[in-house]
């Protein structure tokens, strides 16, 4: 769950978005579709799932009110899961395995500055291990090109600059010839599960709570 | 016409796989290859994943918990498979594991809901037979999702432990037909390991066997250890197998090692503040599991880091670790589970607490190689140990290197006179849905079958009238009606014991069984405190009196069948019957 923001860090947010509904057509006809479609709030056991009311100059909502949790959704909206593209829908679903066995996003969102090397590789060992594991199980990852790096290669006639990015002196047709520096990935594809009906793609991590 | 499909179920402790092939216009010889079919199931809330296996776990709703849904049914409140065995981890309260073990527990009731054991006030439980449909029902579900043909309506070679009794055989087929599998048959599990390397072997197994070898078979998976021993013999100028022994039912598997690695860590990790907590617990073991792994591979690393993360959002300076050293493991797991051991060793037997929760008989002395070493002593000719010669491991804690070795080493220190070699084994977690599979084809005619017959000898407690004493019961003999090795569709009646059988009223039936004597049906014990007899859960039933008055004695022989299933069929039969054929039949799975 995000954290609420301090009243230090709404406040240069509430004017940049004031002045970003001001100038940006695009983004205040957007804003102001979400505050006429919010739905109302939710109940699912004892938790409220509330999509906050958010207007332009306060993206975010205020601080949950104490005893009782609120879900607060970035967006503001809350409604239909088919929001996302398929597209997105994919890649959020690997966000959220990589979160789940990889505690991916707890790591990138936070600030390493502060942090000893210890607690860096500490950490490391753990989004190493489980994203691994994640992409391991999901897709087969292998070097593009099988020569050793610092070989000399051949870049043929008519190469999809897709699969070789050229740096260095370029001059006259291909095939050209260089020493690799990266081989290239290459994956197998992504087998990813089927979100049921009800699946919200960007919920990336449940809040966990103990009873 | 034959179903278009075998298909083999491994329906185990802590992983349920399913193997399948198509036999095109009936002909065995045109069947397609062998595979093993993933298995649809929630991976996560509002997940759906097709996976090899399926856990054998099945989760309970909270109330509210909407995310367990399925294609096929959108109103689930329960979950079977990979999010269930995930999600239970951290709900104890709220998870079934194990159902199979409760299957075979003969002390309790397994058509009572008593599942999970120590489940939460609003769970309304099940029962260990309903548990297992559930599992099959689920397989059936997800297969409906890629075939037009219903699961059901296929071939189905169903496996259990070669050391379940004729009762838990009853209950798991009994599972089975509750989820419409109308063409079921059994399969002992060892045995379904042999298939399995008989089949990815093909025609070369030949060259690793001759007459005379004796296979080990030893399986630990998750939750049990089960010991099997198969001859090679000569088949009419061709080799053919013929299972000679099987251990008895060892709750005792790699769930127990991994969890005694967990703890290790645990005390080392005296720094983590939720260290005992069993969410910390479940991350622990799923660490130690990987780490240990490594280290019992070939050419291991003297450490591996085992890191632990905190539950909360932050990971930097929220992760606590430590070492797992090669020492460690060796010591844990193979001086701990595999102790070198002689040939004079046997477990050790704790003596019991007099009050205990209901739970499962786990075995009290976790050394796995004294185990073994008891199963060699019961099944070896007079007084000798069984001697082995080849060896096939089967189950997901062999995958380890260092346990093969250890356990082949010790092997060879108790037999060195004879040269024991590993038979090698691919893909351990399939194998067993594999050679069930396989077994489907060998039923129709294609390659060689395991003969064998029953894994124990049966015996009926019989009273003998006596002047009554206060305190002392009257004496009970045990009479042989099904000896060992009774084969598939076979029967034996014992026309010259006759015996009184009560009909109108409800009687006690006490069941006994044994997994060593070899001697004939008919065969009269005085007593049946004897080491070697198992009782089986009594069954009390009430058989019709049907135009006899209530309370009558009977004089009836009785019969035992091994039906095509697999399963024991007890059978009275009145010596002056009323009708043509009249006959009481006595379900070994009905519980007093």
């Amino acid at each position: 769950m995000q954290a609420a923001l301090t009243l230090g860090q709404r406040i240069p947010l509430a004017f940049r978005h004031f002045f970003r509904v001001l100038f940006d057509g695009q983004f205040a006809a957007s804003a102001g579709a979400e505050c006429r479609s919010l739905p109302p709030a939710i109940t699912v056991g004892d938790v409220t799932l509330t999509s906050t009311p958010e207007t332009a100059d306060s993206p975010h909502p205020p601080s949950s009110t104490l005893g009782e949790s609120t879900l607060m959704s970035p967006s503001g909206q809350n409604e239909p899961h088919d929001k996302s593209s398929e597209r997105e829908r994919g890649a959020l679903m690997l966000l959220s395995l990589l979160q789940q066995d990889g505690r991916l996003i707890d790591f990138l969102q936070q600030d390493v500055e502060g942090h000893s090397d210890g607690d860096l590789a500490a950490a490391a060992r753990v989004v190493h291990a489980g994203c691994r594991k994640t992409l391991n199980a999901r897709t087969q990852i292998a070097p593009l090109l099988s020569e050793p790096e610092g070989s000399p290669v051949t870049v043929p006639a008519g190469y999809g600059s897709q699969s070789y990015k050229l740096s260095g002196n370029i001059s006259g047709p291909a095939p050209y010839s260089g020493t690799l520096e990266h081989p290239g990935w290459r994956s197998s594809g992504l087998q990813l599960p089927i979100p049921a009906p009800d699946h919200d793609a960007e919920i990336l991590a449940p809040a966990e709570v103990l009873l | 016409m034959s179903a278009p499909f075998v298909v083999g179920i491994d329906l185990g402790t802590t992983h349920t796989a399913i193997a399948q092939c198509l036999v095109e216009q009936g002909a065995v010889e045109n069947s397609s290859p062998l595979q093993l079919e993933p298995v649809s199931q929630l991976s996560g809330p509002s997940r759906l994943e097709s996976l090899p296996l399926l856990p054998s776990f099945l989760y309970f709703a909270a109330d509210g918990e909407q995310a367990l849904a399925l294609p096929w049914d959108d109103s689930r409140d329960f979950a079977v498979g990979s999010w269930a065995r995930d999600h239970g981890a951290s709900t104890p309260g709220r998870v079934i594991s194990s159902a199979k073990s409760w299957l075979s527990h003969s002390g309790v009731d397994r058509r009572a809901e008593l599942l999970p054991p120590h489940g939460a006030p609003d769970i309304e439980k099940i029962s260990p037979v309903e548990a297992s449909f559930r599992y099959l029902d689920h397989l059936a579900e997800s297969w409906s999702q890629d075939h037009e043909e219903a699961l059901g309506d296929q071939e189905v070679i169903l496996t259990v432990p070669a050391s379940f009794d004729a009762g838990a055989r009853d209950l798991t087929v009994e599972a089975a037909y509750a989820a419409g599998f109308e063409n079921v048959f059994l399969l002992e599990e060892p045995q379904a390991a042999l298939y399995a390397w008989l089949e990815a072997s093909g025609d070369a197994w030949r060259e690793h066997l001759k007459v005379g070898d004796v296979i080990l078979v030893i399986d630990i998976g998750g939750g049990t250890t089960d010991f099997s021993a198969i001859s090679v013999q000569d088949n009419d100028g061709d080799l053919g197998f013929s299972r000679i022994a099987v251990g008895d039912h060892i709750l005792l598997g790699g769930d127990n090692i991994d969890l005694a690695l967990a703890h290790t860590i645990k005390q080392k990790l005296t720094g983590f503040r939720h260290c005992v907590d069993n969410a910390a617990l479940q991350s622990l073991t799923h660490a130690c599991r990987a780490a240990k792994e490594r280290l019992l591979s070939e050419n291991r690393p003297e450490q591996v880091p085992v890191a632990l993360a905190q539950r909360g959002a932050k990971l930097l300076g929220g992760v606590v670790q430590t070492d797992l050293r090669a020492e460690e493991v060796d010591n844990l797991v193979l001086n701990g589970f595999f102790p070198e051991v002689t040939l004079d060793d046997r477990p050790r037997s704790r003596a019991r607490g007099a009050l205990t929760q209901i739970g499962l008989p786990y075995a009290s002395d976790p050394a796995i190689s004294k185990h073994l070493v008891q199963f060699l002593h019961q099944h070896g000719p007079d007084g000798q140990a069984l001697t082995p010669t080849r060896v096939l491991f089967n189950g997901g804690v062999l995958k380890s290197t260092a346990i093969r070795e250890r356990l082949l080493q010790m092997l060879g220190g108790w037999f060195p006179t004879t040269t024991i070699s590993e038979l090698p084994s691919t893909d351990l977690d399939g194998a067993v849905a594999r050679g069930a599979c396989y077994y489907g084809q060998v039923r129709r005619g294609r390659g060689i079958r395991i003969r064998g017959g029953t894994g124990r000898a049966y015996y009926v407690g019989v009273e003998s009238p006596a002047p009554a004493i206060p305190g002392i019961e009257p004496p009970v003999s045990a009479l042989c009606v099904a000896p060992l090795g009774m084969e598939e569709g076979s029967e034996v009646a014992l026309p010259d014991t006759e015996l009184g059988l009560i009909v109108g009223e409800a009687v006690q039936f006490r069941f006994f069984s044994s997994t060593t004597r070899t001697e004939p049906a008919g065969t009269l014990h005085e007593s049946v405190d004897s080491t070697d007899l198992v009782e089986l859960a009594p069954i009390e039933i009430t058989l019709t009196a049907d135009g006899r008055s209530e309370g009558d004695v009977v004089a009836i022989h009785l019969e035992a069948s091994i039906t095509a299933v697999g399963t024991l069929l007890l059978e009275a039969v009145p010596t002056t019957p009323l009708q043509p054929d009249e006959r009481w039949k006595i379900e070994l799975s009905v519980r007093g």
